[in-house]
């Protein structure tokens, strides 16, 4: 029996919106909550997503096998897989198979074959969104059945392949940024989407938010929100680093990713919910969201600082004897430790992040 | 499982306790504090087994008090010089106990998440 996989497609009305984040990250949250997920990177030009996988392989710039084809391929040669130089077992050339390599918890279907391969737009982008749409549809009739989902992280903007994986796709997901210039440029390709597909579902989230403001279920231009992500300090310092899925899987970013998928498996009807939940060194994950601009680890350090300056300082004012073991003044001691501790929160707060 | 009218007893000396002086109560709620940074290393960098009795309350208060309990050992022996426990021996070096431990704490998690990023 043929597994029902649902088909995402991840857009945005401009670059620098953090789609391709928010694909991978949820892609990764997904697989290690037991699901079987692919992600096809389709912006073959800028290549988010492959460069992961470069990374991955230890700075290998060759990420496909010699039998095998990326996106790219697809959209060379019109949706028709090429012949390899094999010969299969009836003694004709067998077909190139797609290239899916692991990464992490999920699979990656890459935009091209090498990450520093040159490619001419003129031979690659389709003419029509019906030639689009067959190279898409042909790219995931090649892609195995036994996936629970598969994520398309298109390119910023409008063209005949949005349209046309928006339309073969089972939904989209519009990530915009929390500004006017994000807002009216995902305005544009809602208004050009509808005026192609009217009847896709279309759903919206807003990403590096700073303001506390929930915008889950609410509409704009007729479509819903999922919900926000907010600015994580974590996320902007950490990625591109080794330490990069560590931090993350400990960040704000993260708990959101995972309550905007869960908004949408409840719309959708996914039949997928995501069940960690992140623990708020805080205490308090809104407390959090208003010292986003501090890292995860200097939040702590912040409170670790308050709590001894706030006790020591308390103590101070409403002391009895305040014994220390080694003897020292006490009226003197109890304020350098507090002095220490608003230090410390002074460090966490001030202190420059370094990559 | 004591019997109820033992768990009301404890409850009630517990509450006293409590209530008799500030310094106590304010080491409850900076254990419990202490306990959930603790959950926090613990479930973040090393094991998720145990998530739900880490992050209840109880969990969260109990781990707290146990790091305060390790380090109020050596900080008596120091000052008194013999194991002889009783509550104005506690409350005396309490401050002690809550500001090195929360200190020690700090340092703790800078190491651990130093070794961890570098592995």
């Amino acid at each position: 029996m043929v597994k029902k996989r649902t088909v995402i497609n991840v857009i945005s009305g401009k670059g620098g919106t953090g789609k391709t984040l928010f694909t991978a990250v949820a892609a990764e949250m997904l697989g290690n909550e037991g699901a079987s997920v692919l992600v096809a990177d389709l912006d073959i030009f800028v290549r988010g997503l492959t460069a992961l996988l470069y990374f991955h392989k230890n700075e290998s710039l060759v990420v496909t096998e010699k039998h095998e084809i990326p996106v790219s391929s697809f959209f060379k040669y019109k949706g028709s897989l090429p012949d390899s130089n094999r010969r299969n077992s009836g003694g004709t050339n067998s077909k190139r198979k797609v290239s899916i390599s692991r990464y992490r918890s999920f699979d990656v279907l890459p935009s091209v074959a090498y990450v520093n391969q040159l490619l001419d737009f003129r031979d690659m982008m389709p003419g029509s969104i019906e030639e689009a749409a067959k190279i898409v549809s042909s790219l995931l009739e090649n892609i195995p059945n036994d996936y629970d989902f598969i994520f398309l992280d298109s390119r910023a903007g409008y063209d005949e392949l949005i349209s046309a994986s928006h339309e073969i796709s089972d939904f989209s997901i519009c990530v915009e940024e929390d500004d006017d210039i994000s807002m009216i440029t995902t305005d544009n390709l809602i208004e050009q989407l509808r005026s192609d597909n009217k009847f896709k579902n279309l759903f919206r989230l807003k990403n590096k938010v700073r303001s506390d403001k929930q915008v889950t279920g609410s509409t704009s231009n007729g479509i819903t929100f999922l919900g926000s992500v907010p600015f994580d300090t974590d996320v902007m310092n950490s990625f591109g680093t080794k330490n990069f899925w560590m931090d993350i899987n400990k960040s704000i970013y993260y708990e959101a990713v995972k309550n905007i998928w869960n908004t949408l498996s409840n719309k959708m009807n996914l039949g997928f919910v995501l069940q960690e939940t992140r623990i708020s060194p805080l205490g308090s994950g809104k407390f959090e969201k208003k010292l986003s601009l501090l890292s995860i680890n200097k939040r702590i350090l912040f409170l670790y600082g308050s709590f001894i300056s706030g006790f020591c300082l308390l103590y101070f004012i409403f002391r009895n004897k305040f014994l220390y073991v080694n003897g020292f003044n006490s009226d003197i001691g109890i304020l350098l430790v507090a002095f220490l501790g608003l230090l410390m929160a002074f460090f966490a707060i001030f202190l420059n992040n370094k990559k | 499982m004591p019997p109820p009218d033992m768990q009301n007893d404890f409850s009630n000396e517990l509450l006293k306790l409590l209530a008799g002086s500030p310094l106590m109560l304010i080491a409850a709620a900076l254990a419990c504090c202490s306990g959930h940074l603790w959950s926090y290393i613990i479930l973040s960098y090393f094991s998720k087994k145990e998530r739900k009795i880490l992050e209840s309350f109880y969990g969260r208060i109990s781990l707290g008090l146990i790091w305060f309990a390790l380090l109020y050992i050596p900080l008596h022996l120091l000052h008194f010089k013999k194991l002889l426990f009783d509550l104005e021996s506690i409350i005396q070096i309490l401050p002690n106990v809550i500001i090195v431990s929360l200190a020690l704490q700090a340092l703790l998690f800078i190491i651990i998440n130093f070794l961890f990023r570098k592995r």
